[in-house]
């Protein structure tokens, strides 16, 4: 029977025991009553004073329980205190969930575009191969002689293949339809290692002119076109007039869209090499893919190349002087374009993702300051820094997640409108989604973005804990205040860089726009057909354009109708570049020949692209087979081979077409046209009269009176009133095929100023939020200036000059970087150098008007503050 | 870990081979309001660590089981630094434990 003190003292620990955090009360009730029990064997001990320890004890565990939360309280405390402060929680999250989607997406983008592993065995040692030229920019086609040359003697390379795109017309169903094909040597499929899906491949006898009446087909359009039907194997198709057997189903692994980046192609036929082929050395049209010997490296296999080509050049002076070839991986040459420009984007992204980060660890600072006191509380109660600092950075953690899970949304938003809007020369770009990876990455960004927004403003008020002292000092110190001053002048710093990255783009597109393409490409339709199969003569191909353009022209709505081969801004252009003499000159030194492109026209073409006339005349009736032959030049061409003072009217020109020595006397020289895009220069071009080098090659166009679009039905009708049989490979109007050349940069464009708008919000938040944070903690000194004096207008131009200040040094830090990354930019102006002025003070303004608007509230709260109210308080 | 002298003394305690609050309190003359704080406080800071003493030895002395506290390696640490702050504790803390009386 426990003694009466005993007895008591139990009962004091019994009641200190209901203080004690109900996790640790059993145990700790245990240990006091172990305890007691034993020390109340020894009467001297004043077990009722111990007892009251107790109290110290259970007090001390349940303040520190407050303080010491573990992480799942640490979470339900942050998300508390966040819903608590709601305006507060969803700013900061909706800024991370910017940044944070642009670079989810980005993300994305990136390991399923630019890093995506190609379907391939052994995909490194897959090049394509194009031909370089002196006097022409970038990598072209390969002439077919140079092509057959090169193979025939290089030894760095398994395979050597080529592949042309062709139209294929498919009659004998209910309308003639075209199907976007490739021709191919041998080797083409053994250089990718294609295994067929059903079927099989080309036997090499099928390479040569009769037997090469077979065809293959990608999954893709078999699953569509036949229903994935496999006895569709071995079936035959009337194609181009022939009957074509398909062999086999080439696997869907198999990427259709492989070398010319511009549109996918689903049927293969057999190239077979034409009689005049071989002596085509100046008109490049094939592509070329190849796949390097084991243990052979790129470098080696290239300067093989260039030693061939070197041959080629004393071998055939006049055509290969100054002709290279360079080998590129598939790889590079599928996504090598389109890494600059996300590179640009990636940089965006990180930008935005930064300023999104800054953003939010000014908010944290910001209520850092308004959280002193409870910081200092729990400081004073016993928690440690570390644990301060855990507990605010589980906060950002709680925002960072919340921002994320926003972000991801917004990331899905965007990965689909990249899709929809994207320009489609990026391979994979619609199979684009957000995939677990992109997920992984979001997970793994919320921590990196909780950390960048939250140590610093958590250290910074776990650093401040027990200087708290009273009501008067939770506003912000100095320290404080110059450490947010720091980061809104980073932000301003990176708005400009975006803003002023955005005005160059932006000046560039508008010079593009200003860009005369040489034709008037509003209000015309185009329809272009290659009608070589359905017309095999020359005299019916002049009989069947004549007819169709006729046709075209009777249509109510068209003022002027006419047809031509090299279809500017088409995506499958007929270029056929070709060197030649003038009569009128000494023949040339061997790799100085002039070059012109070819185009056979009809007279009315020049109408509906209303090329102007600069001299002599257009064709006409005239110019028809059997009578003297002629041409029309273009002015670009007449500039760089008549000079000054010589007239190219009535001079003669001489040069082989389709093999055939062909002299024409010019008898007009029209304006010349841009081809490839705003950014090429116009095009040395010889037209020459449709009815004296009819081609079946042919682009129909029609100017209308009103909205070309209108007129496709009854266009593509007039055009199978003149043969029914005649597929049509492509209906635009000019505008879109000029449009759909923009379309990249519009894309680049439409992000960067998205960017730098978003930016410009961020920095223009940013020092609204310091500013704010500044007149809070100066509103005392502000009612004492007014008392002594001071006019509101006075008030109101400090506190703006303060936002202008920091702008100011945001705006020169931005425009240091500026121009030292002017650099990367300069692949994508066009017309506006790196340096522009208009852009940097375009930026510069943009980011003043920003923080004259956000210093303004702040201003007039300032403005506002009442000298009385300032006294009482003092 | 802030160092009071009263800390110290504690730390000298455990270190002297005393393992549970009323033992340490003996030896050290401190409190039962003082010492138990600062046990709890050495636990948070991981320089002790707690656990039940043997049930039979204490069935075999007819009372309860007691909760013991040992220093840790920090905790050793600890108490030699505060050993070496406070050169005047070891003779304070040659009280005989508490049962020994």
């Amino acid at each position: 029977m426990p003694s009466r003190r005993h007895r008591l003292a139990l009962a004091v620990v019994a009641t200190a025991a209901r203080l004690t955090p109900a996790a640790l009360r059993p145990e700790w009730r245990r240990e006091w009553r172990a305890e007691l029990d034993t020390a109340a064997r020894d009467p001297r001990t004043p077990l009722v004073r111990h007892a009251f320890g107790a109290f110290a004890d259970a007090f001390w565990l349940r303040q520190r329980h407050v303080a010491d939360l573990d992480w799942i309280d640490d979470l339900r405390y942050g998300w508390r205190q966040l819903t608590a402060h709601a305006g507060f929680a969803l700013t900061a999250m909706s800024i991370l969930a910017v940044g944070v989607g642009a670079a989810i997406a980005m993300f994305s983008v990136t390991d399923q575009i630019l890093l995506r592993p190609l379907p391939y065995p052994d995909a490194d040692r897959l090049v394509t191969i194009w031909e370089t030229r002196a006097d022409a920019p970038g990598r072209l086609d390969v002439a077919p002689a140079n092509f057959l040359d090169w193979r025939d003697r290089v030894t760095s390379f398994e395979t050597f293949a080529a592949a042309t795109p062709i139209g294929l017309n498919h009659t004998g169903g209910d309308t003639p339809e075209v199907f976007f094909g490739m021709q191919v040597t041998a080797g083409f499929f053994e250089a990718f290692a294609v295994r067929p899906l059903y079927g099989r491949l080309f036997t090499p006898d099928e390479y040569t002119a009769g037997r090469h009446h077979v065809m293959l087909v990608h999954e893709r359009l078999w699953r569509q076109r036949f229903g994935g039907d496999p006895s569709v194997v071995g079936q035959t198709f009337t194609i181009n007039g022939a009957r074509f057997t398909l062999v086999g189903i080439v696997p869907e692994s198999f990427e259709p869209r492989l070398l010319p980046a511009a549109a996918a192609r689903h049927v293969w036929v057999p190239k077979v090499i034409q009689e005049w082929e071989p002596r085509i050395r100046t008109s490049g049209y094939w592509n070329v893919v190849a796949r390097l010997r084991p243990g052979v490296s790129l470098d080696e296999a290239q300067a093989e190349l260039a030693a061939i080509s070197a041959q080629l050049a004393r071998e055939h002076p006049r055509t290969n002087e100054g002709t290279g070839a360079v080998a590129v991986r598939v790889r590079d040459h599928l996504v090598g374009d389109v890494r600059g420009a996300f590179g640009l984007l990636a940089a965006a992204v990180a930008l935005v993702l930064l300023i999104a980060c800054v953003n939010v660890a000014s908010l944290l600072l910001a209520r850092g300051v308004s959280r002193e006191r409870e910081v200092a509380l729990r400081i004073a109660l016993g928690a440690s820094r570390p644990r301060v600092v855990r507990q605010l950075l589980v906060e950002s953690l709680v925002i960072a997640v919340a921002g994320t899970a926003a972000g991801v949304w917004l990331a899905h938003a965007a990965l689909r409108g990249i899709v929809a809007l994207g320009p489609a020369s990026i391979p994979w770009i619609d199979t684009l989604r957000l995939d677990g990876r992109g997920i992984a990455f979001a997970a793994g960004l919320a921590v990196v973005v909780a950390l960048l927004s939250g140590l610093l403003p958590a250290l910074r008020s776990a650093h401040g804990g027990l200087a708290w002292t009273g009501g008067r000092t939770t506003t912000a110190g100095p320290g404080r205040q110059r450490l947010r001053s720091g980061l809104v002048i980073a932000e301003v710093a990176l708005a400009f860089v975006l803003l002023a990255g955005a005005g160059l783009l932006v000046r560039s597109f508008v010079s593009l726009l200003a860009v005369e393409t040489g034709f008037s490409s509003a209000n015309v339709l185009a329809l272009q057909v290659f009608a070589e199969g359905q017309q095999p003569t020359a005299e019916r191909r002049a009989r069947y354009a004549e007819d169709a353009v006729a046709r075209l022209a009777a249509l109510p709505g068209v003022e002027a109708a006419g047809a031509v081969m090299a279809m500017p801004f088409i995506e499958v252009n007929i270029n056929v570049e070709e060197v030649f003499t003038i009569a009128s000159q000494p023949p040339p030194a061997d790799g100085e020949a002039p070059r012109a492109y070819l185009s056979p026209a009809t007279p009315g073409a020049f109408h509906a692209l209303r090329l102007p006339l600069r001299g002599g005349r257009l064709f006409d009736e005239r110019d028809r087979a059997g009578r003297p032959p002629v041409a029309v030049i273009s002015d670009t061409l007449a500039a760089r081979y008549w000079p000054e003072g010589r007239d190219p009217i009535g001079d003669r020109l001489t040069f082989d077409l389709s093999g055939q020595r062909t002299d024409v006397e010019v008898v007009g020289i029209v304006g010349a046209m841009r081809h490839d895009g705003l950014t090429e220069p116009p095009r040395p071009e010889i037209f020459l009269p449709h009815a004296q080098a009819a081609t079946g090659s042919l682009t129909f166009v029609a100017r209308t009176t009103g909205d070309p679009r209108a007129l496709i039905d009854a266009a593509k009708a007039a055009i199978w009133e003149a043969n029914p049989q005649q597929p049509i490979y492509r209906v635009a109007t000019l505008d879109e095929l000029v449009g759909r050349t923009l379309s990249p940069r519009r894309f680049a464009l439409a992000i960067i100023v998205g960017f730098a708008l978003v930016a410009l919000l961020l920095a223009g938040g940013g020092v609204y939020g310091v500013l704010s944070a500044v007149i809070a903690a100066r509103r005392r000194e502000m009612g004492v200036r007014v008392a002594l004096g001071a006019t509101r207008a006075d008030l109101v131009r400090s506190v703006v000059g303060r936002g202008l200040l920091l702008a100011g040094a945001g705006t020169a830090v931005g425009l240091a970087a500026t121009l030292g990354a002017g650099r990367l930019l300069e692949r994508f102006l066009f017309g506006v150098t790196a340096h522009d002025g208009l852009s940097v003070t375009g930026a510069g303004a943009a980011l003043a008007l920003a923080a004259t608007a956000a210093s303004y509230l702040p201003a007039r709260r300032a403005a506002s503050a009442d000298p009385i109210d300032a006294l009482r308080t003092e | 870990m802030r160092f009071t002298y009263p800390t110290a003394l504690v730390l000298q305690a455990l270190l002297d081979d005393r393992h549970h609050g009323f033992d340490i309190m003996a030896a050290t003359g401190l409190p039962s309001g003082t010492v138990y704080p600062i046990l709890r406080r050495l636990d948070a800071a991981g320089a002790v660590r707690s656990r039940w003493e043997d049930e039979a030895t204490a069935r075999q002395e007819h009372r309860p089981a007691r909760r013991y506290y040992d220093l840790t390696a920090s905790g050793r640490a600890m108490a030699a630094e505060a050993g070496s702050r406070y050169r005047r504790l070891a003779p304070l803390t040659a009280a005989p434990a508490i049962g020994e009386v």
